[in-house]
């Protein structure tokens, strides 16, 4: 499925045609558990934010699902096929055969990185260029015939031939995320992709990815841009702790935040910002908002 | 036969270890002097000791070795001065030009603006130094020294060319009478090995305790490995990049 | 002074350099074959190349050459002095070469090889295509370092009677007797070749760093 051909968003609920799903996920490094029992699903078409306090296990979970962090307990299915399931034993022939399985599980998901991780060495195109040459074995002019396309698609065609220590931070997210389109993956995963941006260039990376929605790209995204969420995102997943405590669509989660932990996460996140949708009322001042009196012109 | 030779050689290692400890000793002190001065705030001191730091590295031991003791070793064994002594001073003046440079490195990205905030308070450069940069680079300083102690064992092997009986020489003499020199030189380097070994392990267990937490690659780079003799000092902060190394965190809240 | 005492010392000088470059090339690339060995081997190759280094750093470089000179004919390897001097500098370089890629590697940051393996890219791959060459670029003054070292090293083979510089000083101040003009010259030649070539390093290292502090 090609990302940037406008198919239409899919509905919210796409109960039977999970892309990926974890059931019963736990991750422990050492003695510190970082994720215990965390279900979690998502829907072809489907936008989920997943949000939490930094050492809620977020980032962890969302490289549970391209394998970059192994489970230590739980089972991982993509598209309906078990992946993996853990916890698990293998010998020495069983591991390799397992690594490139991991590898291509992991072709078909795309992720973008909070500090870009593009390659220093090689130029934009060379950047896009590299996981179809080296890793699905397009030939080179191919490749880069693609990767200028990708390019220019995200905006940057002035910049095709220059190496990342020479662009802003906006500009390499946006070539992060056409090294990660190039490999049309099913599925895209952001950690925290505006997280490391000058306040100036968040808007251009968001409107980015709020097109590659619209488009019918199922994502997953890691990010506290409740703006975002509100646009883009069929159901935003607040983790606390290794745990989901709440699950909902994004206006109901800031309108009427069901736990106290959500509650005071969401406190957090807006206590500086005003708030308005479209229609230029304040969310919060609607629900059951405690006396914050940054309750805002919309 | 192995006994014979291994008592022949202990022998010569007591004067290969009586050198490394006292060049190691002259050498150190020297050259934390050496370093402070070339942190220090006063142009033509910093000029004078890289300058010292440079040249010093250009000129390779042994010709120095060997310059020195004909041309001045007969005038010392005349004065009654032993030639042992001799090439202790020359080892020390040619390893501080390394290790000064080492030192330095240290100096500039660990105390990079301790020198200003002592400065500012009033106090003088000997209260800097033993109060203030000392103190605060003793993790980084402590694997590197004894470092240090390791390359100048290794290098005490030279002083084989100046006929001072170190273990070495003894081990060429052994050499020249039994006519195995396979045997003998595998000896030879055991005993090195054996001294040299756990120096190295102390220096890594060292080095693993001292810096525990702080991951900084300019220091690693340029220091960390034992027996490493040319530093690689990535001046990763020249000065300026200690605030600026690494990524622009805007941070999770 | 003496126009033939000086076409000596720099006819010794050429062969130091032949000494000391031929070690380099041995050094640089024996080292890289057992940094990559390391790195990929797994354990038995990490703890067999471990021991080979410890040994090789732990010898100084001065029984190492006897070893290889006086030594190995009694294994029926005959090697001339400047090629026991090329061998054994140059190995026992290795072990220090070996390490610089180590630490040069180290810098890459991990999180280099986790975008990698987000494209689905195999371990080999990522090692060859994203680590190695940014490794490489950190290792160079390193490298450059290394060769510095061994141009004073080389001096070393005239211990075995190859004829470089410092043997063929030697010869002439036993010859003549007027120790200081030969010392002078020999001393000049190396300040002549070093000071700029530590410049150099040092402004290679801050250009390295600053590429390291910027990137990404």
């Amino acid at each position: 499925m090609t990302v940037l051909t406008g198919s239409p968003a899919a509905s919210a609920s796409a109960a039977s045609t999970a892309i990926i799903e974890v059931t019963g996920l736990s991750k422990n490094f050492g003695d510190t558990t970082v994720l215990s029992g965390v279900d979690f699903r998502v829907g072809e078409g489907e936008i989920v934010c997943i949000m939490g306090r930094s050492g809620s296990g977020k980032s962890t979970l969302l490289r549970c699902l391209n394998l970059l962090v192994e489970p230590t307990a739980g089972i991982l299915r993509f598209r309906g096929v078990v992946t993996g399931s853990w916890p698990r034993r293998m010998n020495p022939i069983e591991a390799g055969r397992w690594r490139k399985q991991v590898c291509e599980h992991r072709r078909k998901i795309g992720m973008v990185f909070q500090h870009f991780e593009l390659f220093p060495h090689l130029t934009a195109v060379q950047n896009v260029a590299l996981g179809p040459r080296s890793v699905l074995g397009v030939p080179k002019q191919e490749a880069h015939a693609r990767a200028t396309d990708l390019l220019v698609r995200v905006g940057l065609e002035k910049f095709l031939n220059v190496r990342p220590g020479q662009l802003s931070g906006g500009q390499k997210q946006r070539v992060a995320i056409a090294r990660a389109l190039a490999m049309e993956p099913e599925l895209l995963l952001l950690d925290e992709p505006t997280s490391a941006l000058d306040p100036e260039m968040v808007s251009g990376v968001l409107d980015l990815l709020v097109e590659l929605a619209a488009a019918g790209l199922t994502m997953v995204a890691v990010t506290h841009e409740l703006g975002f969420a509100m646009q883009a995102a069929h159901r935003v997943v607040l983790i606390d702790d290794g745990q989901v405590i709440e699950e909902t669509t994004p206006r109901q989660l800031l309108a009427a935040p069901v736990s106290q932990a959500a509650r005071s996460f969401i406190r957090s996140l807006t206590a500086y910002h005003d708030l308005g949708d479209k229609t230029g009322h304040d969310v919060r001042s609607a629900g059951s908002g405690s006396g914050s009196s940054a309750g805002g012109a919309g | 036969m192995w006994a014979q030779w291994a008592h022949v050689l202990a022998s010569g290692l007591v004067v290969t270890l009586e050198l490394t400890g006292v060049i190691s000793v002259c050498t150190i002190v020297f050259s934390l002097l050496l370093a402070s001065a070339a942190v220090s705030e006063i142009k033509p001191l910093t000029r004078c000791c890289r300058l010292y730091s440079d040249v010093v590295r250009s000129i390779p031991l042994l010709p120095a070795l060997i310059f020195v003791y004909y041309g001045l070793g007969r005038d010392f064994v005349q004065i009654g001065v032993n030639t042992f002594w001799l090439a202790c001073l020359v080892f020390v003046l040619s390893e501080s030009g390394y290790q000064a440079e080492i030192y330095r490195g240290i100096f500039r990205s660990m105390g990079a603006g301790q020198w200003e905030a002592g400065r500012s308070l009033g106090l003088r450069w000997r209260q800097i130094v033993t109060r203030v940069l000392l103190p605060s680079c003793l993790p980084a300083i402590i694997p590197v020294s004894v470092n240090a102690v390791v390359l100048i064992l290794k290098d005490t092997s030279l002083a084989s060319m100046i006929t001072i009986q170190e273990v070495t020489l003894s081990a060429n003499g052994l050499v020249s009478t039994s006519f195995q020199p396979l045997q003998v030189y595998i000896l030879l380097a055991g005993f090195y090995l054996v001294v040299v070994l756990p120096i190295m392990g102390l220096s890594q267990l060292l080095e693993r305790r001292l810096t525990r937490g702080a991951r900084r690659p300019g220091i690693m780079l340029g220091t960390g490995f034992p027996g490493a003799r040319r530093p690689v000092p990535l001046d990763l902060t020249d000065g300026k990049a200690a605030a600026s190394a690494g990524r622009d965190v805007a941070g999770s809240p | 002074m003496n126009g033939t005492i000086f076409a000596a010392i720099m006819h010794g000088g050429i062969v130091t350099l032949e000494v000391a470059f031929g070690a380099w090339l041995i050094g640089s690339v024996i080292g890289l074959l057992l940094a990559i060995l390391r790195q990929l081997g797994g354990k038995p190759a990490a703890w067999v190349i471990g021991i080979l280094v410890a040994i090789l750093r732990g010898v100084p470089q001065l029984v190492i050459l006897y070893f290889a000179f006086f030594a190995l004919p009694t294994l029926g390897i005959n090697l001339s002095p400047v090629t026991a001097a090329i061998v054994a500098l140059g190995a026992a370089e290795a072990s220090f070469t070996a390490e610089y890629y180590r630490a040069a590697i180290a810098t890459v940051a991990r999180e280099q090889q986790e975008a990698g393996r987000s494209l689905g890219l195999p371990e080999l791959k990522i090692f060859g295509l994203i680590v190695m060459p940014q490794a490489l670029v950190v290792a160079v003054p390193a490298l450059l370092n290394s060769l510095l070292g061994l141009l004073k090293l080389a001096t070393l083979a005239s211990a075995v009677g190859a004829p470089e510089i410092l043997y063929n000083s030697q010869l002439e101040m036993n010859r003549v007797g007027h120790l200081l003009g030969i010392a002078a010259t020999v001393i000049a030649v190396y300040l002549i070749v070093s000071l700029p070539g530590i410049h150099l390093v040092r402004r290679l290292e801050r250009r390295v760093s600053r590429h390291l502090i910027a990137a990404t």
